[in-house]
């Protein structure tokens, strides 16, 4: 499989408000600071993590909705912060974004058909009305929504949560896009509904071997769809490898403790959290060392001195970390 | 479901709220008890009345509620028949007490934690200020909080920390059963893994009952002994938490586990339970489930079920039980 997408050296700082006569130097939150990874054609690449540790702000850097401080993204071989503005416009095609919050990631005064039409009038799909709602019927018949007549004309408000969000891939999927980031697709949804949208991401990726970003806090979800996920924690990857390998046997202390705290729906399957110290605003100061040591248990002096660089341990398995 | 140990026992309890259409019923005829120093989950999918259940038990219900019938035995009294004044003074905070969803937002900005968890103590016990305060410091010791940072205002805490002066709150007045709602949903994994410890080691040291109410199947089949499934508005499945794990008796909790994916299973595809939750404005006839059932036949449409023991302490609402062979893949 090619790769698709080559993300190299990402950072991306944001700037923390100073104050008016402040004359310490700017400080700045990393939120991804150095990430390298490449997601290849047809594949679920999954970042997991906790709140914080910029997975989203990837995923948003990515698509270009944001700016990065420095480091290079390629799509498709080329460059996507150096395209020319056709090019841009064709990018905006090809990448799509999946939101958290389908309630809030629709137009409420719009029906399902006139907020998906938008994106099909923008990228000029469909010469009149009549071709845009063909469109649209297909999608949504192959998202599950059937008959499609019975949501066209409906507002967001009277779908259920579940359904919210299978319009909101339609309104990606009808554009035709090569590579969507799906952020959070399901963590707003009950668990019972959640394996339809799974099936429907399932389903267009054999179909059009579309190619996923899935960012997520849910491990489970990871090792029953991903085929390769990155851990980060703070700004950083941490692990890196094929997602049921690493799910089942991580080898860096984040993830370790990460994935022992995940409960299990099985009883005799008690969570033992590791230990692990504070909680991760602890690790906000930058000093040079691993951004995990002030948490970790295995911690030495060299973790504090020298930060690690992911190594592999095993066939396409990476982890950063001078104790593994 | 008697017990000779039952701390609560609620009965037929029917609470709908009023709405310029009609009646919402959130809770319809709904049965659940609680032994002593023992630890009940309370699963379902969001809008099946799971929430309006804990709000019915310590009675912080909105004003457009309406309880129609039921009762609410705790400790042998009927907290139904307790006027509301009588309900504050013995029950609620110091008997039965509540981690709210979102609580830790609820914290007072402007007041240190240490005085808002006096200010509980205050309002319901003649103790002085200075008691009141070693109290204070005493419980966020025992929620793994420095007694020192009492002082510090809730801004001054993570997300987790806030969690845990929230439980100190609601353990101020020794209370015999909390209820948790959504205790850790907009928490991290590994800080959730910690405060789920934390209530299960109080739990046992404390000699309290918990309810553990929430979305979460995982968390609930991981922290309760006993594990009651709401559909709806009603039990649809209760049991001991293995019991109804490896050998549900109801098609919805068969469904709904087969929906979660396991961290430590195998891979398996996901499975998903078609349609939606019916309305509880006008649910329709029969088994609320039936319309997403895919074992329903005519009986389900027409008649109700009702809870029927299968095995010891094992409860299921199901025309179709004796007959249906659900294997978990597990």
């Amino acid at each position: 499989m090619d790769d698709l997408i080559v993300v190299k050296d990402l950072k991306k700082w944001f700037p923390l408000a100073a104050g008016l006569f402040s004359r310490t130097k700017r400080k700045y939150v990393r939120a991804v600071d150095g990430v390298s990874f490449s997601i290849r054609e047809g594949e679920i690449f999954c970042l997991v993590g906790e709140t914080g540790s910029g997975k989203t702000t990837t995923g948003r850097l990515i698509l270009r909705l944001e700016t990065p401080t420095s480091g290079e993204i390629f799509f498709e071989g080329r460059n996507i912060f150096s395209l020319s503005k056709r090019e841009l416009k064709e990018f905006r095609r090809k990448g799509q974004m999946i939101f958290q919050d389908p309630f809030s990631s629709l137009d409420p005064r719009l029906t399902i058909f006139d907020n998906v039409s938008e994106g099909l009038i923008i990228h000029k799909i469909g010469d009149n009305r009549e071709e845009r709602l063909n469109i649209i019927s297909e999608a949504l018949e192959s998202v599950g929504l059937h008959p499609p007549e019975d949501f066209l004309f409906k507002y967001p408000h009277e779908l259920s949560g579940g359904q919210l969000q299978r319009v909101a891939i339609v309104s990606a999927l009808v554009l035709k896009p090569k590579f969507i980031v799906a952020d959070e697709p399901v963590s707003m949804l009950d668990m019972s509904t959640r394996g339809a949208v799974i099936k429907v991401m399932l389903d267009l990726r054999r179909e059009m071997n579309l190619t996923f970003l899935l960012i997520t806090h849910d491990l489970g979800l990871v090792k029953y769809i991903g085929d390769r996920v990155a851990v980060m924690y703070l700004g950083k990857i941490v692990e890196e490898g094929p997602a049921e390998d690493l799910i089942d046997a991580p080898c860096h202390p984040y993830s370790q403790a990460l994935i022992s705290a995940v409960p299990s729906p099985d009883p005799k399957k008690k969570i033992r959290v590791m230990q692990i110290k504070g909680d991760i605003s602890m690790s906000l100061e930058t000093f040079s060392g691993c951004k995990f040591a002030p948490r970790c248990m295995l911690v030495d002096e060299k973790c504090v001195r020298e930060e690690p660089e992911l190594v592999e341990v095993s066939n396409g398995h990476y982890v950063a970390c001078h104790k593994a | 479901m008697l017990h000779g140990d039952s701390l609560l026992e609620i009965s037929d309890l029917k609470m709908y709220y009023g709405t310029e259409r009609g009646w919402v019923k959130a809770v319809d005829g709904l049965f659940l008890d609680v032994h002593k120093n023992e630890c009940v989950g309370v699963v379902g999918e969001s809008g099946c009345g799971k929430s309006s259940l804990a709000l019915t038990i310590i009675r912080v219900l909105p004003s457009n509620s309406k309880i129609f019938s039921g009762k609410i035995l705790f400790e042998g009294e009927d907290l139904l028949n307790l006027p509301e004044e009588e309900f504050r003074r013995k029950i609620r905070w110091k008997k039965i007490s509540m981690v709210f969803q979102g609580a830790m937002n609820a914290l007072n900005p402007m007041i240190t934690v240490g005085e808002q968890i006096v200010e509980t103590i205050l309002a319901h016990e003649d103790v002085t200020r200075k008691e009141a305060w070693e109290r204070a410091e005493h419980l966020l010791k025992l929620v793994g909080i420095d007694p020192k940072r009492a002082k510090n205002y809730p801004f001054e805490f993570s997300g987790g920390m806030k969690q845990r002066v929230v439980i100190a709150m609601a353990l101020a007045l020794k209370p015999s059963l909390l209820i948790a709602d959504e205790m850790t949903t907009a928490l991290d994994v590994i800080v959730q893994a910690q405060i789920v410890n934390l209530v299960s080691d109080l739990r046992k040291s404390l000699n309290l009952s918990s309810i553990i109410i929430s979305h979460d199947i995982p968390l609930v089949f991981n922290s309760s002994h006993r594990v009651f499934v709401m559909y709806a508005g009603k039990i649809v499945e209760c049991g001991p938490t293995e019991e109804v794990c490896y050998t549900p008796m109801h098609p919805y909790t068969f469904l709904l586990l087969d929906s979660v994916p396991d961290v430590r299973g195998k891979r398996r595809s996901l499975s998903f339970i078609e349609g939606a939750p019916p309305n509880l404005l006008n649910p329709h006839s029969g088994c609320r489930f039936h319309p997403r059932c895919p074992f329903a036949i005519e009986k389900c449409r027409k008649e109700e079920p009702e809870l029927k023991m299968f095995s010891q302490n094992h409860y299921a609402a199901c025309h179709r039980i004796e007959e249906l062979e659900l294997n978990r893949r597990v």
